[in-house]
């Protein structure tokens, strides 16, 4: 039983508690979708994401309870996979709106990109870390992991799946930003990206993507059209007022909601659960998220702190983005609510970020006694018997 | 050392995401608050798209003969649509798009007038331009339920997908052509089936019904929400209206009507039938008519019968003789001079021109004298006496029928001669209606009785009388004893050797009645003998008159041998002829100049006494020449002769008989016989020859005869 007390309470319950809940409005949000729109079971999603919750909770305990410098072993594999799956999603994958992002196998879809996100984080929390002594010159330092980076973002962009590219590229940089480089050099960074961008830009920004932001911005302007999507968000979110109609009383998951059940959960949160329901969601990943950027402070190693950063910069900027188009504040891009929107994929590669900021987080909590031990010893004794099933535990 | 800059980093971005996060906070805050964002309700907009209203559409009433017969219903039309967009069937075991247009086009061609090829090539336009879906033109429209049901079988046995029907509501007229004028139509509209003209419109108020509404909350699936809020209105349909149009009645009118219009090609014809007891208007018809159910070549909207005032002509003295009568000023037996009558400066003449001597009052009605009228309305009635009648006879109002655009004529009384030609009927205008309405007053002992088409309003499909429309005497112009005095007189114009109404004796019953020949006034008087309204106001049995009817011709082409009252004799005649007998109204008189059929014998070498004696059954026959021996008998044909024909016996040594008052019938007959050419001039019946009586017919190249139109008014 010890060995649950080595886990980080925050960061273990925060994600569990956004798995459960989000599993129930899951179901209150698909339960009428289910049968009329997919002709399925009312409870078809609701199982679905059960399984995936169970599979996902043994990927995050194993992840948790790997010492978190045992990860950087598999970054050589990581960055195999990673390039491997992306180039092979051309050949083999799936194509759904358009992009090239999908690998079916039997029930299951799985997207590539998806592993990158934590894949990515891996790896430039890996080869920064290592990089820390000469961090501060620009070729040798900043710029080498970034080739991979560019490599990876631009396959996805071909998919294509700019949403996601530009998940994984604010990923990156937010690890990037940590990485102990010079406001200098951020700065040469920055003007490469917005070069780049903007000549990219005459290509990428196709009507379609366009109409994303006026819809976002004037949705009344296109009601049944780009605002529609919006609007009926807006119509959940104001209907649910500070208290909620209650649960399962929703109504725009009726069909008015694109995908209540996936990205517009938070919708159906807001119209069933009022203000209250979207306080404790985006509370939950506030504490996830500042949690990990605490643990991140607290982690002396690197890469341990990188990979922390990295990790909760994930949560926090998916999170964002999906709240932020629920709301209106940002384009509408088709990017899930960490752990609590329906997908198998998705769940299982957050288990597996939270199950690895844990070990992080065991990892911080094993130097703090070691250093509390050293100073006063004697005082600890539960914490070094303690210790010392960590210990153990962590040569397993 | 170094992970101070991670630390660095981490700071940064617990304050970026914090700051996001508060502000995500912040703005669901505001629209769960405020309930509104840029200024949009939520609530509202929310409300407004959740709520489906759907009109329960209500039937408009039927409209119903006299008898129940069923004149006007709504019936479904079906229009042919074909799916071709083929996300209908997505996720469905069965395709319900077109998924072969060729069998579409195969199956529909077969029962449609549509081309297999148009179907088809319809069909991929669609599809190329991706659309839902695709309709078919006019032809594909307006299917019957029926076609419809043979279509969906056909479809269906083949198992072709994607074709649908669209369900439609028309306004159906089941007799087609059949007083269109008085029923009208109503047309299909957005907001259902509205009247246009006629009882159509006149009884709107009645015939439509109100359209129900449903409203009810649902979700994007169209199923109603736990809470639908239901509001219900349910539809109120639309009364049935009876009318007093007799369907039997009808019938003849429209029949006769068509006859005419087909054989003289008039440019009007206007005719009504009306029960003077009640004021009742049984049939009433015009034509150029048209079919409600199609109205794509509609010459006349209008209802000439009472929208179309025009000089009326001497069918008007029976109501200037009858003003007289009534007025105490009229001697039937008095005499006047006939021919001309002047009075300031203007003079009028009879329609002779001549006149006919001497005669009393009495003949000058049954010739149809327009001396004797301007006698009578000028200086026995005077101008002022004259015009109290005739808003007595309600001839210069409308009569109030409860049909729309009743119109009324102008009466001119204002100058001596306008007086005058008012009295036989030209100058002033009327309508056909007006002058119906007035002989009520004699046919129906002097009560004049207001006319009316609607008889009742029931609720739909049932019983109950909700309205009745019940008789009124719109005026009493003349007493009992001048009615049937006029009747008496009215009956002579029909009866009478001289009258000019001989034509319209039935076989079966009195008649008495009153013709004209109306001047047609555009500009200046039209000349030709085919440039008059020729007309009839009569009523029968002439005791007791059941029906009342009037009869205008406007325009008739007449062949040489026809006159403008054949024209107007055959709509009279059949129609109160049939209709007597179908009221069961009984027979009271054998004609006794019935016309029988009769052969011709041979006679060629016989004694011209011998043929004499052999034909003396037809009414006239004529021996041409002094020859003893009969060279031949005209007309030629030997079998089913009429009685009335009128026999030429050729001699051996024919001479030019006398023709006066020969038709050009007869003239031709003759001279064809001989191979003469026969130039005429004028119209109507002989009065003068080139060639001198007794003249070698062998001899003669060319006759030439001079026309003068008979004696009618």
């Amino acid at each position: 039983m010890k060995i649950w007390k080595s886990l980080d309470f925050t960061l273990m319950f925060a994600p569990l508690v956004l798995i459960g809940f989000g599993t129930v409005m899951i179901y209150s949000a698909s339960m009428v979708d289910a049968p009329v729109k997919f002709e399925v079971e009312p409870n078809h999603f609701l199982l679905k994401q059960l399984q995936w919750a169970v599979i996902g909770l043994a990927v995050f305990l194993v992840a948790a309870f790997i010492p978190y410098r045992q990860y950087r072993r598999f970054v050589k594999l990581t960055v195999l996979i990673m390039i491997l799956s992306l180039v092979g999603v051309f050949i083999f994958g799936e194509t759904r709106n358009n992009a090239t992002s999908w690998y079916v196998f039997g029930g299951f879809s799985v997207q590539p990109a998806e592993f990158v996100k934590v894949g990515l984080v891996l790896y430039l929390a890996s080869v920064y870390a290592k990089k820390q002594p000469y961090i501060d010159n620009f070729t040798q330092g900043v710029l080498p992991p970034l080739y991979l980076t560019s490599l990876l973002l631009g396959l996805i962009i071909m998919q294509p799946d700019i949403g996601t590219a530009a998940v994984i590229a604010m990923i990156a940089a937010s690890v990037v930003i940590s990485s102990g480089i010079r406001m200098k050099h951020v700065m040469i960074l920055v003007s490469g990206i917005v070069l780049v961008t903007v000549l990219a830009s005459q290509q990428m920004i196709t009507d379609e993507r366009a109409s994303r932001f006026t819809g976002a911005y004037q949705p009344f302007e296109t009601p049944e059209a780009d605002g529609y999507h919006l609007i009926q968000s807006y119509i959940a979110i104001g209907s649910g007022g500070l208290t909620g109609e209650g649960l399962g009383q929703g109504v725009q998951k009726l069909g008015y909601l694109p995908e209540p059940h996936t990205d517009f959960i938070m919708a159906v949160i807001a119209e069933e659960l009022g203000f209250i329901g979207v306080v404790i969601t985006l509370g939950l990943l506030a504490l996830f998220v500042l949690r990990g950027l605490y643990i991140a402070k607290k982690c002396e190693d690197p890469f341990g702190s990188l990979l922390a950063i990295g990790i909760s910069s994930m949560v926090a900027i998916q999170a964002i983005i999906n709240l932020g188009a629920m709301s209106g504040l940002l384009p509408i891009t088709g990017v899930p609510l960490p752990f609590v929107s329906y997908g198998g994929s998705a769940l299982l590669i957050f288990m597996l970020a939270a199950g690895m900021l844990n070990s992080v987080a065991r990892g911080v909590r094993f130097n703090e006694e070691k250093e509390v031990k050293e100073k006063e010893p004697g005082q600890f004794k539960e914490r070094t018997t303690n210790k010392n099933r960590g210990v153990k535990s962590w040569q397993n | 050392m170094k992970h101070r800059n991670t630390s660095r980093g981490a700071s940064l971005l617990l304050i970026i995401f914090s700051i996001a996060f508060l502000l995500i906070a912040g703005r669901f805050l505001y629209i769960q608050t405020t309930g509104s964002v840029q200024g949009v309700d939520l609530e509202k907009w929310a409300e407004k798209k959740r709520t489906s209203s759907y009109t329960l559409p209500s039937e408009r009433g039927e409209i119903y003969g006299k008898n129940g017969m069923v004149l006007a219903y709504d019936r479904p039309t079906y229009r042919l649509q074909a799916i071709v967009d083929p996300s209908y069937s997505e996720n469905l075991p069965e395709p319900k798009h077109v998924t072969s247009p060729e069998d579409v086009g195969e199956v529909v061609s077969g029962h449609l007038n549509l081309e297999k090829e148009e179907v088809v090539k319809r069909i991929k336009e669609a599809k190329k331009s991706g659309k839902f879906q695709v309709e078919f033109g006019s032809k594909g429209r307006d299917i019957a339920k029926d076609d419809k049901e043979v279509i969906e079988e056909a479809l269906k046995e083949k198992s072709v997908s994607g074709v649908t029907f669209a369900e439609e509501t028309e306004r159906y007229y089941p007799n087609g052509t059949f007083a269109s004028h008085v029923l009208g139509f109503a047309k299909s509209t957005d907001e259902g089936v509205e009247g246009v003209t006629g009882v159509e419109k006149s009884m709107e108020k009645y015939l439509e019904g109100e359209d129900g509404k449903i409203s009810y909350k649902r979700d994007k699936y169209g199923t109603e929400l736990l809470n639908p809020e239901e509001v219900l209105h349910p539809p109120e349909d639309g009364e049935d209206v009876y009318l007093t149009i007799d369907q039997k009645i009808q019938t003849f009118l429209e029949d006769a009507l068509t006859e005419v219009e087909e054989k003289y090609e008039p440019s009007k014809i206007m005719a009504g039938v009306m029960d003077p007891d009640t004021g009742e208007i049984l049939a009433m018809g015009n034509r150029p008519a048209y079919d409600p159910n199609d109205r794509s070549n509609v010459e006349n909207w209008y209802n000439d019968m009472i929208a179309y005032p025009f000089e009326v002509g001497s069918t008007m003295k029976m109501f200037t003789w009858a003003s007289a009568m009534e007025a105490g000023v009229y001697d039937g037996s008095e005499k006047f001079k006939s021919g001309t009558y002047s009075v300031d400066g203007s003079t009028i003449s009879d329609h002779n021109r001549t006149g006919w001597g001497s005669i009393s009052y009495d003949e000058g009605l049954i010739r149809s004298s327009n001396v004797a009228a301007a006698k009578l309305g000028y200086e026995k009635l005077g101008p002022d006496r004259f015009e109290k009648y005739i808003s007595k006879f309600n001839l210069n109002a409308k009569t109030g029928i409860d049909l729309p655009g009743e119109k009324t004529g102008t009466i001119l009384n204002d100058r001596p001669i306008e007086t005058v030609t008012t009295a036989y009927g030209q100058g002033s205008t009327m309508t056909p209606l007006q002058l119906l309405t007035a002989a009520t007053a004699i046919a129906n002992d002097g009560k004049m009785m207001k006319p009316y088409v609607f008889d009742s309003i029931r609720e739909a499909n049932s019983s109950d009388k909700i309205t009745e429309n019940e008789s009124s005497v719109l005026g009493k112009p003349i007493s009992e004893e001048t009615a049937e005095k006029m009747r008496k007189l009215l009956r002579k114009v029909v009866s009478d050797e001289k009258g000019t109404g001989k034509p319209f004796a039935l076989e079966d019953f009195k008649v008495a009645g009153k013709t004209g020949t109306a001047n047609i006034s555009e500009g200046g008087y039209l000349s030709g003998r085919n440039n008059y309204t020729f007309s009839f106001l009569g009523m029968a049995p002439a005791d007791d008159p059941e029906l009342v009817m009037y009869v205008a011709v406007r325009q008739p082409q007449l062949e040489n041998s026809e006159v403008g009252s054949d024209a107007v004799s055959h709509v009279f005649k059949t129609v109160m002829q049939n209709s007597l007998h179908y009221l069961n109204i009984s027979p009271e008189q054998k004609e006794k100049s019935k016309v029988k059929m009769m052969d011709i014998p041979d006679l060629q070498g016989a004694s011209v006494e011998k043929a004499k004696t052999a034909l003396s059954g037809f009414k006239e026959v004529t021996v041409i020449g002094e020859g003893a021996r009969v060279e031949a008998v005209l007309p030629e044909s030997e079998k089913d002769v009429v009685s009335s024909e009128h026999i030429f016996v050729i001699t051996g040594q024919p001479e030019m008989p006398d023709m006066e008052g020969w038709s050009q019938r007869e003239a031709q007959r003759l001279t064809d016989y001989f191979g003469i050419p026969l130039e005429m001039k004028g119209n109507g019946y002989i009065k003068e020859q080139s060639i001198e009586e007794g003249s070698d017919l062998t001899k003669v190249k060319q006759v030439e005869v001079q026309l003068e139109p008979p004696e009618e008014g």
